[in-house]
């Protein structure tokens, strides 16, 4: 079964602190053996952003190594074939959706799987209380806000507006936990 | 500096084309996105004073560009979207000769050839995560654009203080603009002026 999602995830990149215990973490910007430190370390719920991880290739390979080997059960890619085998390891796979416009969201979108465990990561995160309701609607949930969330406000109007999760980044002037 | 928002980004030097097409966008600060034909004729009979050219057949423009200046207006056309053109310096040198009066790309490349050409030079700026903010700002700053067109805008007003160090050039906001709340907001946060598909929001001042 594809884990559950908890409500706020909070973003570690290469250089962050460590994060307070008890909360969902979203790696992303990292190298594969800080990654595999942190996954031994923690029992926090973990969301891996394959795409941006320096030493990992983000395909099927990559995706069975972090889900089989390291035990995390989320990943986020742009890449509907690996989003798809993630989820057919029985992962969750977040398929990256950017929204930069209409036209840009439309675009992205269309390449999604759309298969069973293949939930939506929405970019950036910020964007999703300005989406058009039909446009949220038609995004494949699981539904994660991911990008430029800065501040718990934001973070609540991004849950108001349909995210099931929302990545917040740990170095606004807003920030704490 | 001009504009009126709390301090807008950056500014153009007087007489040049830049100085023009953003005069042009302070006038009617909401430039109207073409996605078809049936959006261009509403926007040649439209007060918006741009129009932003985002699909359509690159190699056939040249018409409806004269059209559009026959009208009184300026056209951008983004490079990116456009079917048919080439990502390169002949495709830019094609629009232009077609008649753009400015030319849009996320690529630096492409950019410093469309300011080498003459006509103005915008450079989009995708803001997905803190990441890209960092590597666009650099683009920008290696590519130095006339201008720079933030995507999406809708969102500026949240991340301003991200970009206000380091863009030195005046900002269009693009993208989710859906409403008079959104364009306050933007013009608010300190584009001057901003870009949208929506035809009701194309005459607002």
């Amino acid at each position: 079964m594809a884990p559950r999602l908890p409500e706020v995830l909070l973003e570690v990149k290469a250089g962050n602190s460590w994060p307070p215990r008890g909360h969902g973490l979203l790696l992303h910007h990292l190298d594969l053996d800080l990654l595999v430190r942190i996954a031994g370390h923690t029992e926090d719920p973990l969301v891996v952003d394959l795409d941006s991880v320096d030493g990992l290739s983000p395909d099927r390979r990559a995706a069975a190594f972090v889900i089989g080997r390291l035990g995390i059960g989320t990943i986020i890619t742009r890449h509907a074939p690996v989003a798809a085998a993630a989820a057919a390891l029985g992962g969750l796979a977040l398929f990256r959706v950017f929204a930069f416009d209409s036209t840009g969201l439309e675009r992205s979108f269309a390449a999604h799987p759309r298969s069973p465990g293949v939930g939506t990561a929405i970019s950036p995160g910020l964007v999703l209380p300005y989406l058009a309701a039909r446009d949220r609607a038609a995004l494949s949930g699981p539904l994660v806000g991911y990008g430029l969330v800065r501040r718990w406000e934001e973070v609540e109007a991004c849950r108001r507006a349909g995210a099931d999760s929302v990545a917040l980044a740990r170095s606004g002037p807003e920030f704490s936990v | 500096m001009g504009g009126r928002g709390r301090g807008t980004f950056g500014d153009v030097e007087a007489g040049t084309r830049t100085a023009e097409i953003v005069a042009r966008l302070r006038e009617h600060p909401v430039g109207a996105a073409i996605k078809d034909r049936g959006q261009l004729e509403r926007a040649l009979a439209s007060p918006s004073a741009v129009l932003f050219i985002l699909r359509g057949d690159g190699l056939e423009l040249a018409p409806a560009l004269r059209r559009i200046h026959a009208a009184g207006k300026l056209a951008a056309v983004h490079l990116d979207l456009v079917e048919g053109i080439g990502r390169d310096h002949v495709g830019v040198r094609w629009l232009i000769r077609a008649g753009a009066d400015a030319v849009i790309s996320s690529h630096g490349h492409l950019v410093r050839t469309v300011r080498a050409s003459g006509v103005v030079a915008i450079q989009r700026l995708l803001l997905s995560d803190g990441a890209s903010i960092a590597a666009g700002l650099a683009a920008v700053e290696r590519a130095e654009p006339d201008l720079i067109e933030v995507l999406p805008g809708a969102i500026l007003p949240h991340v301003r203080d991200l970009l206000a160090e380091r863009v030195r050039v005046p900002l269009l906001a693009g993208g989710f603009i859906r409403s008079a709340a959104d364009v306050d907001a933007a013009l608010a946060a300190g584009a001057f002026a901003v870009s949208t598909s929506s035809p009701e929001l194309w005459g607002r001042r």
